[in-house]
């Protein structure tokens, strides 16, 4: 049953198809209404429609210039700017080929140009050459002279285009910019006034100085100067970096961008004159060969600053060790100095200086040895470690002995040993034995 | 004390073995009655290399000089299956010199070891005064320790690792009855078969 009801509904589909309601189509009668539709009879009127190129508000005039000649016969009233002149002369848009353009101003697209209409009478065959004329070129070049007359151009090197500068030259350090730089002691330790930096570089780079003045002795003080830029010739850095830290750890970088070569360093000058000149260098040389290892300018400073800090720190290691011989130095030298005026009582002389150095000395303390040659200062630790050798040594040499004491006690090599002599009763008929024995075998698969 | 062939317990002052029968005329019998002379390291077997023998003079000299009362001696031989090396030990403290020793050293202090290298068999044969001081868990520790030289066929050093034992063990027990008074020393021999001589060293 429900078979036959699909073969019904499947029979008469055909046929409701034929029965659906019919589409209102536009319909016209003469071929002239036609032209209204668009695709000679579609559904919406020409009028209607944005882009239609006879809809005088969605279309520019010189447009309606454009069409074929069968169609301005058939073109309605708004049309009527279209002369049949013009649009037979040529099928380019030319204001000066119609009449229409008197009337009305045409509209040109296209690239802007001096004289951009290229007008019909302009086109004309320059290439054509006189063959008197190009003989007597062929003369004169035999010659050595060249034709100016015409346009020949003589073969050769090209000239060479100007080269556009295209890095930006920064202007000098001086006036305002200068005062940026080196008006006032630095609040940031990144002094970029030029923001040559990138701002994520800058940011990073910022706080990573801040850290590192966190944590270590030295500060850094980066200033980032143009590539072509130089520090004025009235500023002086060592006395700037007086100025602005006096005594205070601190180290000036002053960098040029693309150039790590040339970044000058600024210390302070008790440091300076503390270490040798070659620690310096040296951290210099590290430094500068850590900038070198990239191009990029933003790395390069953040490369140099990263290698600083951690020449900086061993630089205060070094500056406090030598800062302690120096005390150390100082302190012996009075103390001799104060021995060598009391020259009349040698004994309390010698007690004093003692005292002295074991006063002036008390991190680390000495062991003095007085001899008729001098006096000897023997740090406390070396004397220690000697005193912990020899008794360490001591007792290992007596329980050495000990032990072989005690190993040779039982030894076969040891003093004579004697027993108690006794008689025994013989067994078994022997003289001397009575048969007492203990054995063993050796075989491998025996116990 | 066993018996040198059935191993079984024997009498202190037994004449002969209980259960085998087993005496000195038995012995005498079997090997002969003569005496022989020895050394104090005989190499009946041939298999010590000089250096050895050499060594083990050496070893001996030094437990003579630590021990001036005792002979210590050693027998390798390549025995036959018929001799028993606990029989051929009791007939050669019984019928040996040993050359190099002494009035003092007496054949019933000595320490003999022998070795059949063919049976592969090694003993202590003890002299009557000797078995008083060495005992027989001591006298096996002895031989054990030097059962791996033994059984690598390394006979010098085996038997010097064996000397060794036996000296520290006399040496303890030197050292035991030094301290011990008469009375002591009589408890500590308190077998029936034995008597200290008077004025004895110790």
């Amino acid at each position: 049953m429900k078979l036959f009801r699909y073969l019904v509904i499947f029979s008469l589909l055909p046929g409701l198809a034929v029965a659906a309601p019919k589409v209102d189509l536009p319909e016209w009668k003469s071929g002239a209404d036609s032209d209204n539709y668009y695709l000679g009879g579609g559904l919406w009127p020409k009028g209607l429609i944005a882009d239609n190129p006879e809809n005088p508000i969605a279309k520019p005039d010189s447009l309606l210039a454009e069409g074929v000649e069968s169609t301005q016969k058939t073109r309605g009233p708004k049309d009527a700017v279209i002369t049949e002149k013009g649009i037979a002369a040529t099928s380019v848009s030319n204001p000066d080929a119609g009449e229409g353009a008197a009337s009305k101003e045409p509209v040109f697209y296209g690239p802007e140009q001096s004289g951009n209409l290229i007008s019909p009478d302009a086109i004309e065959d320059t290439t054509y050459v006189p063959p008197q004329q190009l003989q007597a070129e062929a003369a004169a070049a035999q010659n050595g002279q060249l034709s100016t007359s015409n346009q020949l151009q003589i073969p050769g090197t090209p000239e060479p285009l100007p080269e556009e500068s295209i890095v930006h030259q920064l202007p000098p350090i001086e006036g305002e910019l200068a005062n940026e730089f080196f008006a006032h002691a630095p609040v940031d330790f990144l002094v970029d006034p030029q923001r040559l930096l990138t701002e994520q570089k800058s940011n990073d780079l910022r706080r990573f100085l801040e850290f590192h003045a966190d944590e270590a002795e030295f500060h850094i003080y980066a200033f980032v100067l143009g590539e072509s830029q130089k520090v004025p010739s009235n500023i002086n850095l060592e006395e700037l970096h007086n100025e602005w830290f006096g005594e205070n750890p601190t180290v000036l970088i002053v960098y040029h961008q693309e150039k790590p070569q040339t970044t000058k360093f600024v210390y302070n000058e008790g440091i300076q004159k503390l270490l040798p000149k070659s620690v310096f260098d040296r951290i210099a040389q590290n430094v500068l060969r850590e900038g070198g290892s990239t191009e990029d300018g933003s790395d390069q400073i953040e490369k140099m600053s990263l290698e600083l800090s951690i020449q900086l720190y061993w630089l205060a290691r070094l500056a406090e060790r030598q800062l302690e011989l120096k005390e150390k130095e100082a302190a012996m030298a009075a103390a001799k100095g104060e021995a060598a005026k009391n020259e009349d009582a040698p004994a309390v002389e010698s007690a004093a200086v003692v005292e002295a150095l074991r006063e002036n000395d008390k991190s680390s303390p000495v062991v003095i040895i007085e001899s008729s040659q001098g006096e000897k200062r023997v740090p406390f630790r070396i004397v220690l470690t000697i005193l912990a050798g020899t008794v360490a040594l001591m007792l290992l040499v007596t329980i050495g002995w000990l032990a072989l004491w005690w190993w040779r006690r039982d030894s076969i090599n040891g003093k004579p040993m004697l027993f108690p002599d006794c008689e025994v009763a013989h067994r078994l008929g022997g003289t001397y034995s009575g048969g007492g024995f203990v054995g063993m075998s050796f075989e491998v698969g025996d116990n | 004390m066993k018996c040198p062939r059935c191993q079984r317990p024997v009498d202190q002052e037994a004449d002969s073995c209980y259960s085998c029968g087993y005496s000195a005329f038995d012995a005498m019998k079997q090997y002969g009655d003569n005496y022989v002379r020895m050394s104090r390291v005989h190499d009946a077997a041939h298999c010590l290399r000089v250096k050895d023998r050499e060594r083990l003079n050496e070893v001996v000299d030094q437990l003579e000089l630590r021990f001036p009362q005792i002979l210590f001696c050693v027998y390798l031989g390549a025995l036959p299956d018929s001799i028993s090396i606990s029989e051929l030990g009791f007939w050669l403290l019984n019928h040996s010199q040993v050359k190099g020793a002494e009035y003092a050293r007496p054949n019933d202090n000595a320490v003999l070891l022998v070795l059949d290298v063919n049976s592969k068999q090694a003993g202590l044969s003890l002299g009557y005064f000797t078995e008083m001081l060495i005992s027989e868990e001591d006298a096996y520790r002895c031989l054990m320790a030097a059962r791996p030289g033994l059984i690598n066929q390394e006979y010098g050093s085996a038997i010097a690792t064996v000397f060794g034992k036996v000296g520290r063990i006399l040496g303890k027990k030197a050292r035991k009855l030094r301290g011990l008074s008469p009375d002591e020393l009589k408890d500590q021999f308190s077998s029936p078969g034995i008597q200290i001589m008077e004025g004895s060293a110790a």
